[in-house]
């Protein structure tokens, strides 16, 4: 599903909005919900690769936003929070994912068939447009081999359009090292693609 | 030389491939189903105890209760050592180092 419009609120609603949340109000996390559903969806989709994945951490994200909401100083913005938890989320996951895979790892060696079971997600961000998709498969298959800091501030700026600055508070480091970590990034890209092109051709 | 220009149009294609990319967003009624999901972590018994006590105040006061406990439970007994010296008193127990020139 893509989704075209995006609904966005003033801050001072959205303040007030939070206010809410705090003291229970259960029509604020609604509309905090509907209002935001598309913010954490995509970047957790971004990181993930995986629609139902995706949404399963979206949904863990509002959970812990529910839970949590009273932690939230207003230190940085509403949206930087949110960014920040689903980023978390996201990387707990993949991590998960590799311990389990380097499990399989581990039991196909006494297993009876000798294949690794939990292979990396081969969907791709369905808002890919239609003649880019190979090619983009292509790119996500290598950032997934990137390091983790280097893939959530190129996911974030390249899939979500976060700009340095807020992935600076994002990820809690100055814009010079978000600067530094795409441009690493992009040349770690670049070889994982020369490689791969050279090992098939 | 050709086929290296080949591949760097080729990477040049793959890191381009995201330009344009639409906002995706999650199915139909999503908040009803968070909502079902929120009503099934809150039922599991378990789940109660861990919100119950991962609340800083009741770890807390947890944590100070056994702090507590304990001490009482060291100052209620009094020291091992003077145990021992009263033991040693009440049967004429005496200790004497083997280094000591007043032993017998």
């Amino acid at each position: 599903m893509v989704e075209n419009s995006t609904k966005m609120i003033r801050n001072e609603d959205e303040h007030e909005l939070i206010q809410q949340l705090i003291r229970g109000d259960e029509s604020a996390f609604r509309q905090i919900v509907e209002t935001r559903k598309s913010l954490v969806y995509n970047t957790v989709l971004g990181l993930l690769q995986n629609p139902e994945d995706a949404e399963d951490v979206t949904q863990e994200v509002f959970i812990k936003v529910y839970e949590v909401i009273h932690q939230f100083k207003g230190e940085s913005s509403f949206s930087t929070w949110l960014y920040r938890i689903a980023v978390t989320k996201s990387l707990e996951l993949i991590r998960k994912g590799k311990r389990k895979k380097r499990f399989a790892f581990i039991t196909s060696l006494f297993g009876e068939n000798n294949e690794i079971r939990h292979d990396p997600p081969n969907d791709i961000h369905p808002g890919v447009i239609m003649e880019n998709r190979e090619h983009a498969s292509k790119l996500f298959e290598a950032i997934r081999q990137l390091p983790e800091n280097q893939r959530v501030a190129f996911t974030l700026h390249k899939v979500e359009g976060v700009p340095y600055q807020e992935i600076s508070e994002i990820m809690q480091l100055s814009v010079s090292a978000i600067e530094s970590l795409i441009h690493r990034a992009k040349t770690n890209l670049k070889k994982i693609l020369k490689d791969y092109y050279l090992n098939n051709k | 030389m050709q086929m290296e220009k080949d591949i760097t149009s080729h990477i040049e294609a793959v890191l381009n491939s995201l330009d344009g990319i639409e906002k995706a967003a999650p199915q139909p009624f999503f908040y009803t189903r968070l909502l079902a999901r929120m009503e099934q972590v809150n039922a599991s018994p378990w789940n109660k105890w861990m919100v119950l006590l991962s609340k800083p105040a009741v770890a807390v006061g947890i944590l100070s209760f056994f702090i507590l406990l304990n001490g009482l439970m060291l100052f209620s007994h009094g020291s091992p050592e003077e145990d021992n010296t009263s033991v040693a008193n009440d049967y004429s127990v005496v200790q004497h180092s083997s280094y000591d020139p007043n032993a017998e």
